[in-house]
């Protein structure tokens, strides 16, 4: 944890008045698979522009957005898949700022991204999250899954890079991203933040986790509503 | 790509896309005699008060590519998720979403490029609705769309669109899309959501670009001539709008002005 703490920060000038705040997509189809009434082989692939946002989703887009609507913001990032892009621009509407999408924010994948989403097995899923857990970052589902390794590799040095590019401003810095992907990244990039700790505390849809710099360290401050160790 | 081939690009592009395109492709006309489409026959009954409307995108930075030049870097490819709304295609969106709100809308259509399902957001975070991409509404590939946007060759695109309008449906740039493709991917997803919802009073969105609205409403609406339409292309955030009247599917306004 002390690598982590200060080290890849080293160089960033901080405001004082500088927020981060991680915002998990709104509902998508993605989440109601079953509801969606596809045979299972047909299901899209995760990559191109696949699973719109819900009804639902829609709403709590609105909410997220209204959350944020009285805050400073510095600029909106986002997964370029679509469910994060539509809550994204949810966001950064009511601000009047442009949306700036990221392939290297993308979800976890755990089968070709190209792949039907069908095609993903969830003893398989299961079976490689354990060994993420034991410690086995290299593990990976077959069929073109990521490894934990190659999800830090892409996901980290992007965030490294947008904050260290909007760290010496003051405002909220938006990032819309996924489940997966931010509860294993967050735990490298906040100082406070265990994997043990994620793993009890999801996000659902539209959570956010909020942080600051402190000392020189980005420190969770919010984990949505539960106080960070 | 450098700065010198990006301007070159982007002059091509306002000349064939701009205030341009008129003089452009009149003067490629010249001598050759525009025609008029045969729409797709599509006998319906419609409620009176059933409008069809086709929205073009907001302003992205497909709009503006000298803004996102990076030097030696091919531009993205248009696939995927790339060129989104710039800081004046967001406040046209906005604008957009403020015009409609208070419209009966009974459904939002879109092209999936990240440029139209900004757009449809936009709109549909106004009303409270939801958007469906339609893969079938996507632009004029000039290029195959999985290749960068800087290997278009801009004079071949002027050519081709000058083929479709005096009737030559098969004319394509090497990679890209015929008219009768285009036609054969725009149609179905149009008239088939049309049949849907024409029984009902309100309005049906589509968000497209501006050369595959262009291309393909000609044969949609019996009363536009693809000569008329391609020389006089939806700004950003424009709007063409049609209607039934007595079973025969006409446009009743370009954007504020009347069809041709």
């Amino acid at each position: 944890m002390s690598d982590r703490a200060g080290q890849q920060w080293d160089g960033i000038e901080e405001n004082p008045a500088f927020r981060i705040c991680f915002v998990r997509h709104a509902e998508s189809e993605i989440n109601i698979m079953p509801e969606l009434e596809i045979p299972r082989h047909a299901l899209p692939p995760d990559s191109g522009v696949t699973y719109p946002l819900t009804r639902k989703g829609m709403q709590q887009a609105s909410a997220i957005a209204q959350r944020l609507a009285g805050e400073r913001l510095i600029a909106v990032y986002s997964s370029t898949r679509m469910r994060c892009v539509q809550t994204a621009t949810a966001i950064a509407l009511p601000h009047e700022i442009p949306v700036r999408p990221m392939d290297d924010l993308v979800e976890i994948a755990f089968v070709d991204p190209a792949a039907s989403m069908g095609m993903i097995e969830e003893d398989d899923v299961r079976a490689v999250m354990g060994r993420w857990q034991a410690g086995d970052i290299d593990a990976a589902t077959p069929g073109g899954g990521e490894s934990l390794r190659e999800v830090f590799q892409r996901f980290l040095p992007a965030m490294r890079e947008i904050i260290a590019k909007h760290a010496g401003q003051e405002g909220t810095l938006v990032i819309v991203a996924h489940g997966g992907v931010l509860a294993s990244g967050l735990t490298q990039l906040f100082a406070n933040i265990t994997p043990e700790f994620v793993l009890g505390h999801m996000f659902d849809n539209t959570a956010t986790a909020t942080g600051a710099f402190v000392d020189g360290a980005l420190v969770c401050t919010d984990w949505h509503g539960v106080p960070p160790e | 790509m450098n700065r010198v081939a990006v301007d070159r690009v982007e002059i091509s592009r306002r000349r064939l896309l701009g205030t341009g395109i008129g003089a452009a492709i009149g003067g490629l006309l010249r001598g050759e005699r525009a025609v008029r489409a045969q729409p797709v026959a599509t006998p319906m009954a419609a409620h009176p008060d059933f409008r069809v409307r086709f929205v073009r995108h907001a302003e992205s930075e497909i709009n503006v590519l000298r803004t996102i030049d990076v030097p030696g870097q091919p531009l993205p490819p248009d696939s995927g998720v790339t060129y989104p709304l710039t800081q004046l295609g967001v406040e046209q969106a906005i604008a957009l979403g403020d015009a409609l709100r208070d419209d009966p809308i009974l459904a939002i259509v879109s092209s999936p490029r990240l440029r139209c399902t900004q757009t449809a957001d936009a709109i549909a975070f106004a009303k409270g609705m939801t958007i469906e991409p339609a893969p079938g509404l996507v632009e004029v590939a000039f290029v195959d769309p999985e290749a960068s946007m800087s290997t278009i060759d801009y004079v071949a695109a002027l050519q081709t669109m000058t083929g479709w309008m005096v009737g030559d449906r098969a004319a394509h740039t090497p990679g890209g899309e015929s008219l009768d493709q285009v036609l054969a991917r725009v149609l179905p997803v149009v008239t088939e959501t049309i049949a849907q919802y024409a029984a009902q009073p309100g309005d049906l969105l589509f968000v497209s670009h501006s050369i595959t609205l262009s291309a393909a409403l000609p044969h949609l609406f019996e009363n536009l001539s693809p000569a008329w339409t391609l020389m006089n292309v939806l700004p950003n955030a424009g709007i063409a709008t049609g209607g039934s009247v007595e079973g025969r599917l006409l446009c009743t306004d370009w954007n504020g002005n009347p069809p041709g």
